[in-house]
């Protein structure tokens, strides 16, 4: 159709083809030379309301945030592995307290050896602090935001400790290695033997509490009671062990937190400024206020109010120019994850109309990723056509992540359409009519004159997501299609679009966008055992495709020879099943004082505060 | 007086019980899971079970409703579902903030009305009357985050005159730490109620400046003028008790939009947060805290008019 | 002589006595008076603007257009496009005709159900009126934002549930209003005889009440019209507004603030503006219509 062409015209010239961003930024993802100066205060903004709430790794999933999982825990209890690699979604073993881990027994069978580092009350972090965790674990999988039935920790039938450095874990079958190792051992925070009590005080030479689960839910019931009053964070003697770079001086209510470095890390790199504060903001409005207002240049020697590291919100990338000319630099990230609204496949009306193959395929040509990204998100999006998506660049996906089998086309929708026996009514309603099961005819479940008007939930507060569903509802009215948007609260949509039955009241949700995409985090590899597996807790749409339940135990079960295979045969299926409807994934621009330096964008969401530092210009 | 005192007191702890009790039963009628919204939408069966029975949310409406108000008589106001805080805490936190800015913006529009409103009067129908209702309504209709956002890109980022968040450090030392940071907050604030108040005022000061006596005491002349600035004063005290009164639960909610867009975390924002999360506990506290200094700042206003101005009697 | 106690509502003034000639010469008195003039000029060129514009001037939208979005005033689009390619000057008429109905509604609905419950109050007295009287406290005393969140998830919002919203958050006012007066002229002597001559409440209310409290009423809805439409601005922001393809000035408003600092003034400033002029019409009129009203009373 003309319209079409004309505005895949318009895009190409505007903007290079391909899936990079065509953003406003620099795009250098760090910077070196000038020459480096110690100290310094690096301020860090916060995600609007969104202080840290909570520090005890094992959260649940009221505190699950980025802010506390990814941006204040971390800082002070290193996981056991870490992943993010120089903005590749890989294992970063330098930084890493394991040893990359030795799978051997048919990959039945774990071995994984510590390094020498320390906690900072003196004592090495042991196996046995692993084995800690693991205990904790199983003990209290209800209070574990990540836990799913079946996965980690039980699938770990035992855990020894072999030495003061190395542990074995037996696991109840045999697994992919790679999974195992992204998905399952990145959920291991090493916790300190101090914490490894049910009270304050404590007698010398006690046993451990945690090799029972009554003992192990009573430490679990202490370390949460401690971890109720954020304000006595800093001055507690069971927080205050840490092996991580970084350990936190001041909390206030309000969510400011101030941390010193560690200065018995053990870890490859070793902080070089002198604090590091995260400043909590009401709004993005706020937070961009101060970007404006203060100083694009950081360091010892400047003071007042000032941003070192924030984010330019979405309507505002027209300003990164003016922030650029006040000093700042503009580095594009973009999380490794895919991006998608999800059909109800339970509803009593609707359920039946997405269960046909050909209108998912039809509805997703009405989803125009390129024009959106170039129009709503600044450029500042990758399009998501695969489950293994392609960027940022990543040893998984396969070369057909980076082609559409859906690109945008109101003719291809129509003519799926019309070839399935709907009668297709521009500007109208379009309607069923050729009910039944044979070629040509709509399909099980739908009755004659079934039309096509659907309710959409999207999450409010996202300006790219409103705009993009106002679109998807003109598109969609060109083809007949009427789509009922109805913004609400992102709890709310949490609330309501659940697996359920097609005769409760809880089913009545027909489309429903979360405005956030599936980051992978802590499933680092991107299997889809989480959101696409029937049943699975991700899965709230209560999608079921068996062909599709076996490609994804393939992926989490190959030996390492077929991994890759396994992966590319999964993420084909998905890609071209679409058991949800893909929409683009947004980047964020990180906004950086100019003379800061060491900032990588990491692949997860990771920050690493310890390599950042300020040169003297 | 004491006896009518007493009464409205009663009836207040009446209106009050029964405001929890609409705001319970709206939320448990509001459709979808808490569990859900509260743990996300990865939650295992398990955690929601465990959440569900934490928070007695397994037991019928009324039991819970009955356990709010046991801990209410208590002097517990709840705990949030996703601060890990508190609510006595958040508040007392908070509440100077808001104590701060909107006290101040109160104070502030106050001062401006007052003179205004009394000078429109003394100059009813001529032009500085009519001037002064335009730019005034001018200000009050427009929206007030409108004006914040105005006002920050004038006055903070454009001309550095004024820093663009509000003081950071809580309560009266954040304020004397950087007086300048306070402004644009409370301006904004003052802008919109001054037009409230000084329309307020100015129909105080006409009925006021209409009475016979007060005619005949301008007729005597100065002498008499300074009888009529007595009268008039007082008569608009009276109006400023009400208003003070009236404004009391304004005092934690209307700073909401302030409170977003100049990083001054406050109970106006936090209370809509908590609504748009479904953090419960702390909605029902804060109601409970609004729905307090409503009653009371009712029962204020009429009480001081009542002993403000000796023709009003009560029963 | 006031009886009873004082509620902060515009268009009571502390001692005004109510009642007085009738209304029939307001109108005119109302155009004389400067207000009055500018408010129903305004007024009655942003109703022309947002009704008979479209007769006039054609624009899309319903139909996004990605490849004019955000573009500046110039051929084609006199006041520019916004983020979807909307042309603003066709939107700005749109807006204000649901902005109109949603302020007239509430006005009307809201001061209707509140002038009834206030009689009623007013003339029944004793415990029922103390009943009455606390409802509308217990109203005041529910934060509005709760209730507009519980609105917005409970249901799908449309221009109904706005007006039903809002009347629902307005009506004490005019309640509190119409129960002082109704009061203070309980104890005049017509109302006297009409109760001792057994007339039914019902008939003393239409007959008498609220012949006398119309006055204040008018001024009264008049000031919540101009408040409604302020406020429906307002809730799009906290993200409340009419959904997609509705168009609302508040809508309008809150999607442009948010690039304000981006230059693209066309989205703010004559939306901004006109929202302001259209209030400020509003608020004029009901000055305008105080004063004149009050002037009569005080030379009856």
């Amino acid at each position: 159709m003309a319209s079409v062409t004309r505005r895949l015209a318009g895009l190409l010239g505007a903007c290079a083809l391909g899936l990079g961003a065509c953003s406003q930024g620099t795009g250098q993802p760090s910077g070196t030379g000038g020459a480096p100066v110690r100290g310094g205060v690096a301020y860090f903004a916060e995600q609007p309301l969104q202080p840290p709430t909570y520090i005890f790794p094992l959260v649940s999933g009221a505190y699950y945030t980025e802010e506390n999982t990814s941006w204040f825990q971390t800082l002070m209890y290193e996981p056991l592995y870490w992943f993010g690699d120089g903005g590749r979604p890989t294992l970063d073993a330098r930084l890493s307290v394991g040893d990359p881990p030795v799978y051997s027994g048919h990959d039945r069978v774990v071995t994984i050896t510590l390094k020498a580092w320390r906690w900072s009350d003196g004592e090495h972090v042991t196996a046995r602090d692993v084995l800690f965790w693991i205990d904790l674990l199983k003990a209290n999988t209800q209070d574990w935001a990540s836990y799913v039935p079946g996965g980690f920790p039980d699938n770990v039938v035992r855990a020894t400790v072999l030495s003061a450095q190395t542990i074995r874990l037996e696991l109840d079958k045999a697994y992919n290695p790679t999974w195992f190792t992204y998905n399952e051992l990145s959920q291991i925070t090493p916790l300190p033997l101090a914490w490894d009590r049910t009270g304050p005080a404590v007698a010398a030479g006690r046993r451990l509490a945690d090799t029972t689960p009554a003992g192990a839910r009573a430490v679990y019931g202490f370390l949460n009671a401690e971890a109720r009053s954020p304000a006595s964070y800093a001055a507690s003697p069971v927080w205050s062990v840490v092996d991580g770079p970084w350990r936190l001086t001041s909390l206030t209510s309000d969510g400011r937190a101030t941390f010193v470095p560690n200065t018995r890390y053990s870890g490859p790199d070793k902080p070089k400024l002198s604090e590091f504060v995260e400043l909590p903001f009401t709004s993005a409005d706020a937070e961009l206020s101060v970007l404006r207002a203060g100083t694009g240049t950081g360091g010892p020697r400047t003071s007042g109010t000032q941003v070192s590291v924030g984010y330019l919100p979405d309507n505002d990338l027209p300003q990164s120019r003016t922030l650029q000319s006040a000093g700042y630099r503009i580095v594009d990230w973009f999380p490794y994850q895919f991006d998608y609204f999800e059909p109800n496949f339970a509803n009593p009306t609707a359920g039946p109309v997405f269960r046909q193959l050909y209108f998912r395929q039809a509805f997703q040509h009405l989803v125009d990723q390129k024009g959106w990204i170039h129009a709503y998100y600044g450029g500042l999006g990758l399009p998501t056509h695969s489950p293994v998506p392609a960027e940022p660049p990543n040893p998984y996906s396969d070369p057909l992540a980076r082609s559409n089998p859906y690109p945008f086309s109101l003719k291809a929708a129509r003519s799926l359409l019309e070839a399935h026996g709907w009668k297709v009514v521009p500007n109208g309603l379009s309607f069923c009519a050729r009910p039944g099961q044979g070629d040509g005819e709509c399909g099980t479940g739908i009755p004659a004159g079934r039309r096509l008007s659907f309710s959409l939930l999207y999450p409010s507060g996202l300006s790219y997501s409103d705009d993009s569903m106002v679109d998807l509802q003109s598109v969609a009215r060109q083809v007949g299609i009427e789509l009922q948007l109805k913004e609400v609260p992102a709890t709310t949509i949490s609330a309501t679009v659940l697996p359920c039955s097609p005769h409760q009241a809880a089913c009545s949700w027909q489309l429903g966008q979360y405005g956030t995409g599936w980051l992978f985090s802590p499933d680092h590899y991107p299997t889809g055992e989480e959101i696409f597996q029937t049943g699975a807790l991700g899965n709230v749409g209560s999608y079921s495709d068996p062909s599709i339940d076996r490609l994804i135990e393939a992926t989490t079960t190959a030996p390492p020879a077929a991994e890759q295979k396994a992966l590319d045969a999964y993420a084909d299926a998905v890609r071209t099943a679409v058991p949800d409807f893909w929409q683009p994934s947004p980047g964020t621009a990180v906004v950086l004082q100019g003379n800061l330096r060491g900032f990588v964008p990491n692949a997860y969401g990771f920050i690493n505060p310890e390599e950042w530092y300020f040169t003297g210009s | 007086m004491t006896g009518y005192v007493v009464r409205r007191l009663c009836q207040s702890l009446v209106v009050l019980v029964g405001v929890t009790l609409v705001v319970f039963v709206l939320e448990h009628l509001i459709p979808g899971s808490l569990a859900r919204a509260i743990l996300g939408p990865r939650a295992s069966p398990a955690s929601i079970k465990a959440f569900e029975t934490a928070n007695g949310l397994d037991h019928p409406v009324v039991v819970q409703y009955a356990v709010f108000l046991g801990h209410l008589l208590e002097g517990n106001l709840g705990r949030s579902y996703r601060l890990n805080q508190s609510v006595d805490s958040l508040v007392a936190h908070q509440l100077p903030n808001d104590v701060l800015l909107v006290g101040t913006a109160l104070v502030l529009a106050l001062a401006i009305a007052l003179p205004l409103g009394v000078a429109q009067a003394l100059r009813r129908g001529k032009a500085f009357d009519h001037g002064a209702t335009g730019v005034v309504f001018a200000l009050y209709s427009t929206p007030s985050y409108c004006l914040g956002l105005l006002l920050v890109a004038g006055l903070a980022v454009a001309v550095r005159a004024f820093p663009p968040e509000a003081p950071q450090s809580a309560g009266l030392s954040g304020v004397l730490h950087d007086p300048r940071a306070l402004v644009l907050p409370v301006l904004t604030l003052t802008l919109v109620n001054v037009a409230l108040f000084s329309r307020y005022m100015r129909s105080a000061a006409v009925a006021t400046l209409a009475e016979d006596f007060v005619t005949v005491a301008r007729a005597k002349g100065s002498g008499g003028l300074g009888l009529v600035w007595r009268h008039v004063l007082r008569n608009s005290l009276a109006a400023v008790a009400t208003l003070v009164g009236l404004s009391l639960p304004a005092v934690l909610t209307s700073g909401l939009v302030v409170e977003y867009l100049f990083n001054y975390p406050g109970v106006g924002l936090t209370y809509f947060t908590a609504a748009s999360s479904s953090d419960y506990p702390v909605m029902l506290g804060i109601t409970v805290l609004v729905g307090a200094a409503t009653v009371l700042g009712s029962l204020l206003a009429d009480v001081s008019y009542a002993v403000l101005d000796p023709r009003v009697r009560y029963g | 002589m006031a009886s009873g106690p004082l509620v902060l509502e515009a268009g009571v003034e502390p001692g005004a006595d109510p009642g007085g000639p009738p209304r029939r010469r307001a109108l005119p008195q109302l155009v004389r008076h400067p207000l009055g003039a500018v408010g129903l000029g305004l007024l009655a060129a942003v109703v022309c603007f947002c009704f008979l514009g479209p007769v006039l001037y054609h624009s899309n939208q319903l139909r996004v257009d990605l490849f004019a979005t955000n573009l500046p005033p110039g051929t084609g689009h006199p006041l520019g496009t916004d983020e979807n390619g909307f042309d603003i000057l066709g939107r700005l008429m749109a807006g204000g005709r649901s902005a109109l109905e949603v302020g007239f509604g509430v006005a009307a609905a809201a001061t209707a159900f509140g002038a009834a419950w206030g009689a009623v109050s007013g003339l029944l007295g004793g415990v029922a009126d103390a009943v009455m009287m606390r409802v509308v406290d217990a109203l005041i005393a529910v934060p509005a934002v709760f209730l507009l969140v519980f609105l917005a998830t409970a249901f799908r919002p449309t221009t109904g549930v706005l007006i039903v919203a809002l009347s629902a958050l307005s009506w004490a006012g005019p309640a509190r209003l119409v129960r002082a007066e109704t009061l203070s002229l309980r104890s005049r002597q017509f109302v006297e005889a009409a109760v001792t001559s057994g007339a039914r409440k019902g008939w003393i209310v239409r007959r008498h009440l609220l012949p006398n409290t119309l006055d204040t009423i008018l001024v009264n809805a008049t000031f919540q019209v101009a408040d409604a439409i302020v406020v429906v601005a307002a809730l799009s922001f906290l993200g409340f507004g009419l959904p997609p393809p509705a168009v609302s000035w508040g809508g309008m408003l809150s999607q442009g603030s948010s690039y304000l600092l981006d230059g693209y003034w066309w989205e703010v400033y004559p939306v901004l503006g006109l929202l302001v002029l259209t209030v400020l019409a509003v608020n004029f009129v009901g000055e305008a219509l105080r004063d004149t009203l009050d002037v009569r009373q005080r030379r009856a």
